[in-house]
């Protein structure tokens, strides 16, 4: 069912949106079938809509969820389901009575099928232990803690910056002052698609201050950065997808937006072999920049991310 | 399985035996045959599912310390089981059934803690061993920021104080307020300027009116900016600065304490750092290092000098010898095996004083030894078991108790591990591995 | 009869002896700890957290060089401190919770107006107080074995906080001392105090005993917040005479408050279990109605005492940053923070069994099918929620699922992850379980006012706006900076609460003079309902145990933070699977306990009084609007 696209930006609401969708349209259904006379028994109304809700998290949604979160959704909407079902004394009835027909075998076929049932449940017991008692050749799971606690002070070049302290020095105002509040207006428009605001072009040749900075620090991306993070700083370079993990997507609401900026500085100064222990297994191929950039460059270049992807650097709240 | 089925009989032989007497019990004791039938068929339902909770218990208690995705499976089974009896002693069912939803939440519960990525917290870092002497500028300066207020960059934020409270009384930054003792901005190149001040009698000590002279009889008086400072750290009443000297004593006392005396008790290299932030912040060049050492030295007599406390015995680490990040030879050298063993391949390891550790060759025939009693069964468990407990089984003709029984303590399980890798390589007769 | 005596003996000797244990020890310990030697000079120091001066009289930490640990077989000294002193914690929440209950039951049943009533609550509150002193002295016995195990296992860790607290050892024996005998004055004088003018005086026996528990709980805090936040000493760990610079160390307050709140929590958990646990062994109509209506009262006590819990555990969280921020960051966003994770499981399933303890409530109320049919719409929209809810902000995957999403940050249900979402959903769910309360309330009645369309346009309306907004200011939470957004919260919880204030209040005018079908049927609640309430009782309690080992893992590598480093071998901190399967195993052995402990309490029960009354009288501690609905 992935040929049907979804609209960029409104995924998230749209999952909950299709969801809900759908439980009125099950409800209507079952009211149709009650109606004509031909009502689904409640127990494999139940059964039938946890299989939907299994089949619409593993095909619907792209790209695929991982296992893990599936099984909880999948656990979740179980739960759900036996609320539902139990939610009073004769629909739990309803619900038990095909479960208490082959536990006593009231017909043929439900002998049959209890015995089948009897024969099938110590081996379905069996595979499951063996397959997961089975050496796995899939790499262990990898768990990285994307944002780190950083260090208190990191040093760059010969040159202690303290994180909780520093500041960008090229995100000034007009008067060469460090002013947040001025540069974030010059940022470009978050919609969309991105507006340029208006006055605040940084290709201007007659740019200056804060504008001009964000030029020189697009010139550092684009020589050194856009191989791997992509020219819409989206984590889709041309290198990309021979790393594992993929570099990191800037446009994303979960990186350089929830971060500091000199979180980002630590991060680009030191790459990532200077990522802390928790981050272990420091699988990420970032270079640290210390060793080709200046520390102005890199500042810049921090200041280039936050103003293409339109995001704010999270301030010390 | 086996090991699983063993331990599950060892938990639970009292309980059947019991059980199993309770069945006799009740052959010999009921009369009725109808009730002496159903008594005896609930006992042994009972048994069976005994037998089902202490290999549950058994799974539980081996797989405890280790990482298995079928642990909560135990709790599972002992729902299961608890649902099971609450069919059967429906006297105390309702017993059964809410113990059964106990451990079905328990299993929920854990099963899902186990089933989340696992972080583990590491063991206390290695005390610090600073070398002050080897450190660039900047990060001697770095160190003296520490210590004047506690952190780097710290030197910024108001009310910050380190080891060396500096900061109490004087002020550190450009026109702030420093009542009870000088403001230290700029004192760099103030210092030259103070050594020209009447009041100072350069080269002249014994011409001062205050209530010391000279930091110790022959120290005489300071020659350059930095003598000064060291002076002024050392016997700070050797000349007080106009109007900061104890009340009432018309500057002939300072209130300031001695820093290399308790209770501050900066060492050399301390002070050293101190000063060198001094110069760097204000973006001079400090001296180098020898050169402050030397002015200190000047002003404070050996016996005075406080000193570095990385003179105990080794025990950072969280008291390791050695935390498995090292080299084997070194683990061993850090472990002072190579003092009584000869370990071949490993440099200086000649020892005689315990047995010669070719474990691949000896370790077989040892575990195959009478007179062993230990739980080892491998090459690899029996060399573990000999560092961490020595007196298990001891080689002839080498005396007990002399091999100390800390090791299981003092060194990291990775360190262990490399030991135990290395050891069990080693055959008599053969070249030892690379390392 | 004969049981029964036999459990007042038990009583007796027990509570006597565990207090006279727990003092031996007590005394032993500050015995053992000699004074420091001292010097010549006095010289002051200055106090880690005050920054005022002092002169040192306790002991100095000892140094690295100095702490040995002895090791008795292959037992990790560690496991065996944290079982027993979780065993500890459980039992001592759980008898202060029990006696405040019961006062604040017979204060109830002194207030209330008809016999029947306060006869019931009286019973109830005596009931517990059985139980309570049963657990008293086993709390007592487990804490003599926890002092006798951090004597024995970390010798240099006790002798320094023996040292330390020396001042603080007499006080503490004293203030138990003082709550055991008052606990027992106050159970014994039950009966003898029956008279109503000797009443007020022997609920007043029972809020000093109280009081005293308290103070103890206040007391033993002071070294739990001591080991994380220390103070009153100087940097070396000496103590420097100003008692109360030791005991309000910078977390003592929250810590305080945070525990107390958990510790009510906790009581009423256990109080769940009990009803639950009596209303399936009753074997009479009257004692099920009687359990019923118990697990009804202290479902909402837990509730009640669960409300404060976020704003408790936010003050506490906030005083952690600003005491040492790398503490919070290990606890919030480094080594810990999948604890988190499973603490937010738990507020899913909290959800979850309110709802549906609520919805099966209905089935005992004649009236209560009309709305049954609303319930699955309920179901889906908490499953919604839930279901970001629980979304992890780093999702756990392996290499293969991570190329295939092409990102560690999922494009849909990477959204569910941060706090925004979150935000938003807890607080759609907190409406839907409001709803779920409004249909409870109209269970049994039809409306009769004139006005009843235009009520349910309304309070529809009201509902679906609320969370619309919610849901709005949710999404709009990702466009803007962090430090704005977090402002977002404030508005979300508003809406909230009016909606929830002006639905309860619309629903409660519409109800005025509502046709009653028929009284609530204690009871009749189904089985699910009651297992429903002791699943959440031993939910409640896994939590606490896991939060209890976030809290103490908070310090790392530290006994005394900063002062004291833990240099034994268990110094590092475990996994969560593995803090996971000792919680669960000390919750086990928590339950396995208790239900021991209703069994014996259960052995000599006393008739339960809800006599022919009770199946038409609606408890007193219903809100007005259901008493002033009823049939007189």
């Amino acid at each position: 069912m992935t040929w049907l696209k979804l609209v960029e930006g409104y995924m998230p609401m749209q999952m909950l949106f299709e969801l809900a969708f759908c439980v009125g349209v099950f409800a209507l259904m079952s009211y149709l079938l009650t109606k004509s006379g031909m009502a689904i028994p409640r127990f494999w109304q139940g059964i039938l809509f946890w299989v939907f809700i299994l089949l619409y998290l593993k095909y619907r949604i792209y790209p695929p969820i991982p296992f893990s979160v599936r099984a909880m959704y999948g656990t979740v909407s179980l739960v759900a389901v036996f609320m539902w079902m139990s939610s009073n004394e004769e629909d739990w009835k309803k619900f038990k009575q095909p479960i208490l027909n082959v536990l006593d075998a009231v017909t043929p076929f439900h002998k049959a099928l209890r015995t089948f049932y009897l024969i099938a449940l110590p081996v379905i017991l069996w595979g499951f232990s063996y397959t997961s008692f089975l050496p796995s050749l899939d790499e262990p799971i990898e768990l990285r803690t994307v944002h780190p606690a950083p260090p208190a002070s990191t040093k760059v070049h010969g040159k202690t910056f303290v994180l909780q302290t520093a500041a960008n020095p090229y995100r000034v105002n007009a008067e060469g002052k460090y002013d947040q509040e001025y540069t974030n207006r010059l940022i470009t428009e978050q919609s969309m698609g991105r507006l340029l605001k208006p006055d605040a072009n940084p290709w201007d040749p007659k740019a200056e201050g804060y504008l001009k900075y964000v030029r020189e620090g697009g010139e550092v991306f684009f020589q050194n950065c856009h191989f791997c993070h992509g020219d819409n700083l989206n984590g889709r370079g041309l290198h990309a997808f021979a790393f594992n993990p993929i570099p990191a997507n800037f446009t994303d609401p979960g990186t350089i937006a929830q971060l500091q900026e000199t979180f980002i500085f630590w991060r680009v100064a030191k790459g990532g072999i200077g990522l802390p222990r928790e981050s272990f297994p420091w699988a990420s191929v970032m270079p640290p920049w210390e060793q080709h950039l200046t520390t102005d460059e890199i500042w810049k270049v921090v200041l280039f991310e936050y103003w293409h992807t339109g995001y704010y650097p999270r301030t010390w709240d | 399985m086996a090991e699983l089925l063993a331990t599950a009989f060892s938990l639970s032989w009292p309980v059947l035996a019991l059980l199993a007497g309770l069945i006799v019990y009740f052959q010999v004791a009921i009369k009725d045959s109808e009730k002496k039938r159903r008594a005896s068929f609930k006992t042994f339902i009972g048994m069976l599912a005994a037998v089902m909770a202490f290999i549950a218990i058994a799974n539980y208690k081996i797989n405890f310390f280790g990482e298995s995705r079928l642990l909560p499976v135990s709790l599972a089974m002992i729902t299961a089981l608890s649902f099971m009896m609450a069919l059967y002693f429906y006297k105390v069912s309702a017993l059964f059934k809410i113990g059964g939803t106990m451990f079905l939440v328990a299993a929920a519960l854990s099963g899902y803690g186990n089933w989340l990525p696992q972080v583990e917290g590491g063991f206390p870092p290695p005390e610090v061993k600073l070398d002050f002497g080897s450190m660039s500028a900047q990060q001697l300066a770095d160190e003296g920021e520490k210590i004047i207020f506690g952190g780097i960059g710290q030197s910024k934020v108001q009310g910050a104080i380190g080891k060396g409270q500096c900061p109490l009384c004087h002020g550190f930054n450009e026109g702030f307020l420093s009542e009870r003792a000088p403001n230290l901005f700029g004192i760099p190149d103030r210092a030259k300027k103070q050594l020209e001040d009447p009041r100072y009698h350069k080269g002249k000590p014994g011409e001062r009116d205050t209530v010391q002279k000279e930091s110790f009889p022959g120290a005489g008086t300071a020659e350059s900016g930095q003598e000064y400072i060291s002076e002024s750290h050392a016997c700070p009443s050797c000349y007080v600065v106009a109007g900061f000297g104890v009340k009432g004593t018309n500057d002939k006392e300072s209130p300031m304490p001695s820093i290399h005396k308790p209770p501050i008790s900066l060492t050399l290299g301390e002070l050293a750092a101190v000063d060198t932030w001094l110069y760097i912040r204000e973006g001079k060049e400090a001296p180098p290092y020898e050169e402050i050492i030397k002015a200190y030295e000047k002003f404070i007599p050996e016996a005075d000098r406080p000193k570095p406390q990385e003179d105990k015995p080794a025990a950072g680490g969280g008291g390791l010898l050695a935390d498995g990040s090292e080299p084997v030879d070194q683990i061993f050298a850090k472990a002072q095996c190579v003092v009584c063993h000869t370990i071949p391949g490993i440099p200086g390891a000649m020892g005689t004083v315990g047995p010669k550790l070719v474990e691949k060759t000896n370790a077989p025939t040892r575990l195959k030894d009478q007179a062993y009693k230990g739980g080892a069964k491998t090459v690899r468990e029996y060399i573990t078991e000999s560092v961490i407990s020595p007196g298990t089984y001891v080689v002839k003709p080498f005396p007990d108790n002399v091999m100390p029984k800390v090791f299981g303590q003092k060194l990291s399980a990775g360190a262990l591990n490399k030991i135990v890798d290395y050891l069990s390589q080693l055959e008599e007769g053969k070249a030892p591995p690379k390392i | 009869m004969v049981a029964s005596r036999a459990t007042h003996i038990l009583i007796r000797w027990s509570v006597l002896g565990s207090c006279l244990v727990f003092l031996m020890i007590g005394t032993a310990l500050a015995d053992s700890s000699d004074p420091t030697p001292q010097q010549g000079t006095l010289q002051t120091a200055k106090d880690v957290y005050y920054h005022t001066d002092g002169v040192p009289i306790g002991p100095p930490a000892p140094s690295s060089g100095a702490t040995v640990y002895p090791r008795y077989g292959s037992f990790d000294n560690r496991i065996l401190v944290w079982f027993v002193t979780q065993q500890h914690t459980y039992f001592g929440g759980f008898v202060l919770a029990l006696p405040i209950f019961c006062v604040i039951i017979e204060f109830i049943g002194l207030v209330a107006r008809d016999r029947a009533t306060a006869a019931r609550y009286d019973r109830l509150a005596r009931d517990f107080l059985r139980v309570a002193l049963l657990a008293f002295s086993l709390t007592a016995v487990v804490g003599s074995l926890m002092l006798g195990l951090f004597i024995t296992l970390y010798p240099p860790f006790m002798s320094y906080m023996g040292g330390t607290f020396k001042t603080m050892m007499p006080i503490y024996a004293l203030v138990f001392l003082g709550e055991s005998l008052f606990l027992i004055l106050y159970y014994y004088s039950w009966d003898r105090m029956a008279e109503p003018a000797l009443k007020w005086g022997h609920a007043a026996i029972g809020i000093v005993a109280n009081g005293l528990g308290v103070a103890l709980l206040l007391l033993a805090n002071a070294w739990v917040a001591f080991m994380m936040s220390p103070a009153g000493v100087d940097e070396q760990g000496r103590y420097l005479g100003n008692v109360w610079h030791l005991l309000h160390s910078a977390l003592w307050n929250p810590l305080n408050v945070h525990r107390f709140l958990a510790d009510l929590m906790s009581g009423g958990a256990v109080v769940l279990a009990y009803a639950s646990y009596r209303f399936l062994t009753s074997k009479s109509d009257e004692e099920r109605a009687y359990y019923d209506w118990v697990g009804y009262i202290f479902l909402f006590v837990t509730v009640c005492a669960l409300l404060p819990m976020p704003f408790a555990g936010y003050w506490l969280m906030r005083s952690v940053y600003a005491f040492r921020q790398s503490m919070g960051v290990t606890m919030m966003g480094g080594l810990l923070t999948w604890l988190f994770v499973v603490q937010a499981l738990l507020i899913g399933v909290l959800f979850l069994c309110i709802n549906y303890y609520l919805w099966q409530s209905m089935n005992r109320i004649r009236g209560g099918e009309r709305y049954q049919r609303y319930l699955q719409y309920l179901v889906w929209g908490l499953m919604g929620c839930l279901f970001v809810w629980l979304t992890p902000h780093t999702l756990v995957m392996s290499a293969s699922e991570l190329k295939a999403m092409g990102g560690a940050q999922h494009p849909v249900i990477g959204n569910y992850g941060v706090m925004s979402a979150k935000n938003g959903a807890i607080n759609v769910m907190i409406c839907l379980t409001g709803i779920s309360y409004i249909l409870y309330r109209r269970a049994n009645r039809t409306m009769t006012v004139s006005w009843v369309r235009t009520g349910n346009i309304v309070l529809a309306a009201l509902f679906a706006g609320g969370i619309l907004n919610i849901i709005w200011l949710a999404i709009y939470g990702f466009y803007l900076p962090a430090s704005v957004r977090v402002g977002l919260s404030s508005p979300q919880a508003f809406t909230t609460l009016t909606v929830l204030a002006v639905g309860l209040l619309i629903n409660r005018a519409m109800m005025r003079g509502a046709k009653v079908h028929g009284p609530i049927e204690w009871g009749k609640i189904s089985v699910r309902g009651m297992v429903v309430l002791f699943g959440l009782a031993a939910a409640f309690t896994w939590v606490m145990g896991l939060m209890g080992y976030i809290r103490s893992s908070g310090r790392l590598t530290w006994h005394v933070n900063e002062i004291m480093p833990d240099l034994s071998p268990w110094a590092f901190t475990p996994s969560l699977g593995f803090a996971a399967k000792m919680v669960t195993f000390n919750m086990i052995v928590f339950w396995l306990t208790v239900l021991l402990l209703f069994w014996i309490s259960s052995r000599d029960r006393l008739p339960v009084p809800m006599g022919e009354h009770a199946s038409e009288k609606s408890p007193a501690l219903l809100p007005p609007a259901s008493r002033e609905a009823q049939p007189s």
